[in-house]
């Protein structure tokens, strides 16, 4: 399959701070991306390379074909960018800023714009600038929309929005990709609302540390164990079958992608005591958690 | 698509570029009810002898309008780009990078420009009024490194703003103000008529020089 994203042996540090060594990930065409990771690990960073604002130290991007840090405008006009805290001029109007970009776009579409904008109620000359986050979320999201741009680069699209928004901006989103034609590469801090949306997640850690993998696949290999916490739970570590651990009240958690059955034999050569050991449900955001720690 | 970007260099420097020529037009309406109150209090011939025996430049006052038009527009025009590094709106436009950015310089410059003829249109028009014809044209060349200056704020503003370093833009700016001490040497009537095309040309340069600062924003490494 045809990548759309291709990045090899990225790396990129602040000063001294390595924010990634050696990266690699690939983004099919077709798919929902969703890049996960906690505060501070690089993910906006990440799309001001691929989008060319950032020059890695080394490593090499490629984004629809061409070199992240040159793009053409033929590639830009393919490319519909939302920029972290929806970012606009904030300057023009409802209806300025349509006129602005329609020019710059042969299959701008004002009819996907309007729609979404008239969901707003506010008329056609009112100013971005005196727009609540939400309402400035739903223009951005028109224009990016109206672009019909054929990869989608959402740098954490829910910041500053509250549910209602979230949910109208993820139904658009659904209906927008529901060809299978159109890539998304998304990241935001509600994991929750990812889990019905992407169909590739990619799990960014402080360093570059990564796990990319489909979301079913993550989601069926990916467990948690739960068992009554006790006096051998002390010396519960990290290794290569517990990928992260986690003891809160009476209860002892450990996360691995092995079965229970082996985890069960795991933590028993460890000399730990697993009564009432089983297998916990989780959502994505749990499983986010479980894979990265809460902190 | 260039015209695009002309649109929307006009919304953020219109109301300003408003303001700016209410200035400078309030600026030659003072001018021309100074000189006109100079030939009530004064006599004819002690006028002629102020202007052009002892050289006192009657409109040395708008010596500095069209720098604070520069700076006015140029302000107007890069503050809204750079603050929340909006800027890389539209370094994403499907336009080559440099063309969007020379066509913005040339905009806001364009809306000095207008300003600066008007300027010279006014007080030509002015001193004709009061003084024959070869006075005005000697205001206007007196005038012109003025006019001039107006441009190098402007392009000076530009240079500054989308620079991305601190420190560098210290350095535009030191260097801007240079060039306009350029464009400030000597009092008396058209000091720059054999020089002013030197450090024009120079000048000139200002406008690829901003090429540069536009790459190092979209390419810097931190």
């Amino acid at each position: 399959m045809e990548n759309v994203i291709e990045v090899e042996n990225l790396t990129h540090c602040y000063g001294k701070r390595v924010i990634y060594e050696d990266l690699n990930f690939t983004v099919p065409r077709g798919s929902i991306f969703g890049l996960l990771g906690k505060n501070g690990v690089g993910k906006t960073t990440l799309i001001k390379i691929l989008m060319g604002f950032l020059r890695p130290v080394s490593g090499r991007c490629r984004v629809l074909g061409e070199a992240s840090h040159n793009l053409s405008p033929v590639a830009r006009s393919r490319i519909g960018l939302l920029f972290e805290g929806h970012l606009a001029y904030e300057f023009m109007s409802i209806a300025q800023i349509e006129k602005f970009y329609s020019a710059h776009y042969p299959t701008w579409n004002r009819d996907l714009y309007y729609g979404l904008v008239d969901r707003l109620d506010l008329p056609y000359d009112h100013k971005i600038k005196n727009m609540s986050c939400g309402q400035r979320s739903q223009v951005v999201l028109g224009l990016i929309f109206a672009q019909n741009p054929e990869l989608m680069i959402l740098d954490d699209y829910s910041m500053g929005l509250d549910a209602g928004y979230r949910r109208l901006f993820l139904e658009y989103l659904s209906e927008y990709v529901k060809d299978g034609t159109k890539t998304v590469f998304v990241t935001s801090h509600i994991v929750q609302d990812l889990e019905n949306l992407v169909n590739e997640v990619m799990f960014l850690d402080r360093g570059g540390e990564i796990l990319q993998t489909s979301l079913d696949e993550f989601m069926t290999g990916f467990k948690q164990f739960r068992f009554k916490r006790n006096g051998s739970t002390n010396t519960l570590h990290r290794d290569d079958v517990i990928r992260n651990l986690d003891i809160t009240g009476d209860n002892a958690s450990v996360f691995s992608f092995l079965s229970m059955a082996k985890v069960g034999a795991h933590l028993a050569e460890m000399g730990i005591e697993t009564a009432g050991l089983e297998q916990v449900p989780m959502t994505l955001e749990d499983a986010f958690i479980g894979l990265t720690g809460k902190y | 698509m260039l015209l695009s970007i002309i649109y929307k260099e006009w919304l953020k420097v219109r109301l300003f570029w408003g303001i700016a020529l209410v200035l400078n037009i309030a600026v030659f309406v003072y001018l021309f009810v100074d000189i006109r109150h100079l030939f009530t209090i004064e006599h004819a011939e002690m006028i002629w002898y102020q202007a052009f025996k002892i050289g006192t430049l009657h409109y040395a006052y708008m010596k500095y309008l069209l720098v604070i038009t520069g700076v006015i527009i140029g302000a107007a025009q890069y503050t809204p780009e750079m603050i929340g590094h909006r800027f890389r709106l539209s370094l994403h436009l499907p336009v080559r990078p440099n063309s969007m950015v020379l066509w913005c310089v040339l905009t806001g410059l364009f809306g000095v420009a207008v300003i600066g003829m008007l300027d010279a249109f006014m007080l030509y028009t002015i001193i004709a009024r009061f003084f024959p014809h070869e006075g005005a044209e000697s205001a206007l060349l007196t005038a012109l490194p003025w006019f001039f200056s107006g441009l190098i704020a402007y392009l000076g503003i530009a240079l500054t703003a989308m620079e991305p370093r601190l420190s560098r833009k210290f350095v535009y700016l030191a260097i801007a103000g240079g060039f306009l001490c350029l464009f400030y040497q000597g009092n008396d009537y058209e000091t720059y008529n054999r020089a002013l095309w030197k450090p024009a040309l120079i000048s000139l340069l200002f406008i690829p020089s901003i090429i540069l600062p536009a790459y190092r924003y979209r390419n810097r490494s931190s």
